[in-house]
This record gives C-alpha cells, sequence and structure tokens, in this order.
C-alpha cells in the first residue's frame, strides 16, 4: 500500500516542491520575505492543484490503475486534503 | 454459494434514466458477456459493480457477504477499464509486484519486457499486459471492459487463451461480439437499463442489438 502511495504522490510531490521554490525565491527577490510558514503553506496548497493536474486533467483513467490496487479516487483525494489540512492546522500552530 | 451478486443497480445522470434495476449473477469458472449499444449504460454498470461509481441504489454481494461499501469491494474484483490506464513509467517487473501476478514473470511474452515500461510498448502490447495484469490479480472476480480494443488477431486470440484458462468468475463486455460469444458460458443484453439473457445469435437481431440481415 505504501508502494501505491508513493507511485501516485511522487509526481505531485516533487512539481509541487519545484513551484514552492521558484514562488519562494519570487516572493523573497520581489517583497524581500524569505518566509519559511510562506513556502510550507504554498507547498501544501499546491499539492490539491498538482492533483487536479496531473490526474483530473491529465492522467484521468491512471485512477483505475490505483483502484485496482485498492484506493479509489475519491479516497485519495479524501487522503490528499486531509493530509492538507492537518498539515496547515499543525504549521499554524507551530509557527 | 461462491458467486458475485448483483441485483436492483439503478443509476440516473441528470433526469436520464440509464439503469433500471439491472441484475446479473457470475459464478467462478463462469464467463458472461454483456452486450448492448452504445450509451446503453454497460460501463456504468461495470464501474458501479466495482465500486469506483456510486449508484442510485444497489446490491452487490460476494460470495454471500454484502458489500454495501462500495470502497470495499476492488479487494474482491478487479476491473479492466476500457481505455489504457497504467501509468507509462513503471516498469513491468513492478506492476506484477502491484499486482501481485509474480507467476506472470515466467509467461512467454511477458518475460521478455521485465525490465522495460509500460510507456516503451505498443498500444497493442500495452493493452495485452493490462488485461494479463487484471486476470492475474488476486481478485475473485474479474470484470473486463471492452479487453479487444486495439489488439491485433493474434492478440485477440492470446487474450481468448487466457480468459478460458482462469477459474475466476468473468464479465466482460465489447463490441467485437463474436469474439465475446465464442468465450462465454452466458450472454446478457443490456437495453432500457434492464437486462434479459439470450440464447443465441438470433436473439440479438430481433431486440435489436445486430442488424437485421
Amino acid at each position: 500500500m505504501l508502494q501505491t502511495l508513493w507511485l501516485f504522490y511522487r509526481k505531485i510531490i516533487f512539481s509541487s516542491v519545484i513551484l514552492t521554490f521558484l514562488l519562494t525565491l519570487l516572493n523573497g527577490g520581489f517583497f524581500n520575505n524569505w518566509s519559511l510558514s510562506f513556502a510550507i503553506i504554498t507547498f501544501l496548497v499546491l499539492l490539491p492543484f498538482m492533483q487536479l493536474y496531473f490526474y483530473e486533467l491529465s492522467n484521468k483513467n491512471e485512477y483505475y490503475f490505483y483502484a485496482n490496487l485498492g484506493l479509489l479516487k475519491t479516497t485519495l483525494w479524501y487522503l490528499t486534503l486531509a493530509a492538507v489540512v492537518i498539515s496547515i492546522f499543525i504549521t499554524i500552530i507551530i509557527l | 454459494m461462491k458467486k458475485l451478486h448483483v441485483d436492483s443497480v439503478f443509476k440516473t445522470y441528470g433526469t436520464h434514466r440509464v439503469l433500471a434495476g439491472a441484475y446479473l449473477v457470475c459464478k467462478p469458472g463462469e464467463i458472461v458477456g454483456i452486450l448492448g449499444r452504445n450509451g446503453s449504460g454497460k460501463s456504468t454498470l461495470l464501474k458501479i459493480i466495482f465500486g469506483s461509481i456510486p449508484s442510485d441504489s444497489s446490491y452487490v454481494s460476494v460470495n454471500g457477504v454484502v458489500y454495501s461499501n462500495r470502497f470495499q469491494r476492488p479487494k474482491k474484483i478487479a476491473y479492466l477499464f476500457q481505455d489504457t490506464f497504467v501509468p507509462n513509467n513503471i516498469k513491468v517487473k513492478t506492476l506484477l509486484k502491484l499486482f501481485r501476478a509474480e507467476e506472470l514473470s515466467h509467461h512467454v511474452m511477458v518475460s521478455k519486457i521485465l525490465d522495460q515500461t509500460i510507456g516503451e510498448l505498443s498500444g497493442g502490447e500495452c493493452r495485452y499486459l493490462e488485461v494479463l495484469f487484471i486476470l492475474y490479480s488476486k481478485a475473485e472476480y474479474i470484470i473486463l471492459d471492452e479487453p479487444f480494443n486495439g489488439l491485433s488477431p493474434i492478440l485477440k486470440e492470446e487474450i481468448k487463451i487466457e480468459i478460458r484458462k482462469s477459474p475466476k468468475g468473468i464479465i466482460i463486455t465489447d463490441h467485437d461480439y463474436r469474439n465475446v460469444l465464442d468465450l462465454t458460458t452466458k450472454n446478457l443484453l443490456l437495453t432500457n437499463g434492464s437486462i434479459q439473457e439470450i440464447r443465441d445469435i438470433e436473439e440479438l437481431r430481433t431486440k435489436g442489438y445486430l442488424p437485421s440481415v
């Protein structure tokens, strides 16, 4: 199950990391605001949008691959959104 | 008793009722063919059985256990989607492990491409592999939605051999009705949202699935 989750999330995570890095650089360069909380929140907000792009728009059929491995599309969306909401909550408390 | 039992499946899209009490039973070793015109609701019915889309109401039981929670059904039922669905950046040998179909590593064709990714294969080879992954998965019941889609005649015959070999309960639909009829132990026609059993090819003509000669 962990391997299946990694297969599903790896491209979402990698692309979110790259975009977060670029947006953090832009935010720091233009507004002189080098903020860790900005980077973390940006990364978390990007995750569901990357899922939307990579799976809902580009590779919708792949949901049937993950469904055959036990993870239906609805489950994957619940997992992503739950992870984002919990992580944002924890980030706000810590930072 | 061992069987996949599907009953009273209702599904409406907007005001259009696609399924109106569809019913079918599939036992291990049986190959049940579902035929129907484009838009008759075949794929919708198969997705509801698998659990990937919700129904308005339905009854699905596997070997006597009722699966009212659709999220639990993929453990017992595997579903071949009608188009290519396996990610193209994963190696064949990794996919064998994921589908728990390691025995396929000794398969004549599969053993030659273990280190290739799905993206490196032709469309037909990819489809052939997808059918094998689903057939050899650990699910007890198999749903094949257009397994002959994009396959050459030789690969179609190979697929038919693999399907006949399987001891599992198989539900199959494809517009290549000759190959479907060649395989099946029971045939069903989906019209107006409900299912009726078909005994011979002539009945497919009288019921309007095939043009009358």
